[in-house]
């Protein structure tokens, strides 16, 4: 046999994966997203009326478009923000060396890790309970009146961003201490010896050296929490009204809940084309510059 | 040197407190599983159960071991708020049977893949591997309804067969670029020794590259089974009745009048015992790999 045909003999199967289940799909829903379906039709590309822009059109004059695509923003930047500073300064401190029990407290940190997306929605929907959660529990035994943390449409995307960064601060951690760890002590003597206080060592020397792990760091969570469903699903259903509703829960309700399936892909291509000319900028503004590794 | 010691026990109790914020609502929930409705429908909410039961997972997961007389029984029950929803049984079996031939799957066609691309430079290797790669970055929704159409062509609908071949796809690119750096850290040498003494090609796949990187194959394999056991959206759309699995039953506890407080928490504890054992066996495998990339 010609050895020069093994490498494409080994990738056959993901190949013909990618092409039936990744690039099929794609140009599905490419063609989808021009489209317009009807249970007459049926489920048939070809029978399935085209409309052109109409769906797009639509799309854009709906408000309830907008307040998904601000929802979504709104939790993302916010979210992903605060993960940031409470995982750097979680990472700081485990690397403190006089920490005792670092691997303990690490260990601890990282339990939210366990719970599937779902079941943590839900186990903080029990704990935002109005009457029997834990912390309106906390809250009135203080003295206070009790938080309708989910029912408050000025609370309710708070209360998202609270899930989402109990659940990933700790990956955030994980990564940003492991950058911390293999920083090289040497550099951090040395700026001690040339006298640069503590302020001025993090900020010119640890945190340009931890461009690559927090650009990772970010990389997955900025698209991890654009495609939030899961805890929107779980919490609140999109509500109250539409206060809580992101913009992948909007492609649900419209693909699968009143079966505009044309403008639910349209909708889907806007978020896929917006995501990737975020990372693309992301890539730009945090990648090394030319001559480091990385 | 004073100032240095205030610095560390701010920073010794910040890591405590966090430590606690993070761990609390898995022990809430494992306490809330072991109270009669009594206690979790009561104000102010007490952490530990009074009278600790396992009605609920009986409830979750046995209900034909119920004893009927013991509710009568018990003078502290009360009905649940929210109605009754169905036994998670069938679930449980879907996400065990779903999460394992995913795993299976796509390690059969990862670990090929990942050795082609780390070991040969062949004509459109490296896009196809990024380009791979990328597809992470797509958000779920985008491939939801174009594999809703196809699944509904082959008529897989609501079978496990359909989700498992859906999630192989979710996950194969993200397995195939961990065990290429399995691969990238076998040395070349180990090979061209093998093959000089007469090994054919299978050979030395199967008796050397896979015990040589069983820990990333295994490490790859629970990253899948993660995935896996968690994933929802693909779950929710794609399955009814038949292949429901646990996410999706867990999701069902939410009852237009309310949550099914002692049910729902038996059945997170339970959906996050396979997940607590995997961190169990990588934990030390993350925290030591930290630790030893510092000295080097």
């Amino acid at each position: 046999m010609n050895k020069k045909y093994i490498p494409y003999l080994l990738m056959l199967p993901i190949m013909v994966y990618t092409l039936l289940l990744i690039v099929y799909p794609l140009l599905f829903s490419a063609v989808l997203a021009f489209k317009k379906f009807d249970p007459i039709s049926g489920l048939s590309l070809f029978n399935m009326k085209t409309v052109g822009f109409k769906n797009f059109i639509k799309i854009f004059g709906d408000n309830a478009f907008y307040e998904s695509l601000f929802n979504t923003v709104e939790i993302l930047i916010i979210g992903v923000l605060v993960q940031l500073i409470f995982s750097f300064l979680i990472a700081l401190a485990l690397n403190k060396k006089t920490t005792i029990y670092t691997g303990t407290a690490l260990t601890l940190i990282l339990t939210p890790l366990v719970m599937p997306m779902v079941a943590s929605g839900l186990t903080w929907r029990m704990l935002f309970h109005i009457e029997y959660g834990a912390i309106n529990g906390i809250i009135s035994s203080l003295g206070f009146n009790s938080v309708n943390f989910l029912g408050d449409p000025s609370l309710v995307k708070a209360s998202i961003i609270l899930v989402d960064t109990w659940q990933w601060t700790p990956l955030m951690t994980l990564i940003l201490f492991a950058g911390l760890k293999s920083i090289p002590e040497e550099i951090m003597e040395a700026s001690k010896v040339d006298g640069a206080n503590s302020l001025s060592t993090l900020l010119y020397i640890t945190i340009p050296l931890l461009r690559w792990p927090i650009l990772v760091a970010l990389l997955i969570r900025i698209t991890d929490a654009w495609k939030m469903f899961d805890y929107v699903e779980a919490l609140t259903g999109g509500g109250p009204g539409y206060s809580s509703q992101t913009l992948s829960y909007y492609v649900y309700l419209k693909g699968f809940r009143r079966f505009e399936l044309g403008q639910a892909a349209s909708v889907s291509w806007i978020m896929l084309i917006i995501i990737y000319i975020v990372c693309l900028i992301l890539v730009k503004i945090l990648k090394p510059k030319t001559g480091e590794s990385f | 040197m004073k100032k240095n010691n205030f610095s560390n026990v701010v920073a010794q109790l910040f890591i405590g407190i966090c430590a606690l914020f993070f761990i609390f609502p898995l022990l809430w929930t494992i306490s809330t599983s072991f109270k009669p409705p009594n206690e979790y429908y009561s104000s102010p909410p007490k952490f530990f159960p009074k009278n600790p039961t396992i009605y609920h997972y009986h409830e979750s997961f046995f209900p034909q071991f119920i004893d009927l007389n013991y509710s009568k029984k018990q003078a502290f029950w009360v009905e649940e708020a929210a109605g009754k929803a169905n036994p998670v049984t069938p679930a449980l079996v879907n996400s065990i049977i779903v999460t394992f031939g995913t795993t299976i799957l796509t390690l059969i066609i990862s670990i090929p893949a990942a050795f082609a691309l780390s070991r040969y430079s062949f004509k459109g290797g490296k896009d196809m591997a990024f380009f791979l790669l990328s597809t992470r970055m797509v958000p779920p929704v985008v491939m939801v309804i174009p594999f809703f159409f196809i699944l509904n062509y082959v008529n897989l609908v609501d079978t496990k067969i359909g989700l498992i071949i859906m999630y192989v796809m979710l996950n194969a690119p993200v397995c195939i670029w961990i065990l290429k750096g399995v691969f990238d850290g076998i040395p070349k040498e180990v090979e061209s020794a093998a093959l000089m003494d007469g090994c054919t090609f299978l050979q030395l796949f199967f008796k050397i590259i896979i015990p040589l990187s069983k820990g990333g194959i295994i490490t790859a394999g629970l990253i899948c089974v993660f995935f896996t056991w968690t994933e929802f959206l693909f779950s929710l759309i794609m399955t009814r009745k038949d292949a429901v699995t646990l996410p999706v039953a867990l999701s069902s506890f939410k009852l237009d009048r309310g949550l099914l407080w002692g049910m729902m928490s038996s059945t997170i504890v339970v959906a996050t015992l396979p997940i607590i054992s995997i961190i169990f066996v990588l934990q030390r495998k993350i925290v030591t790999g930290i630790f030893t990339g510092s000295e080097k």
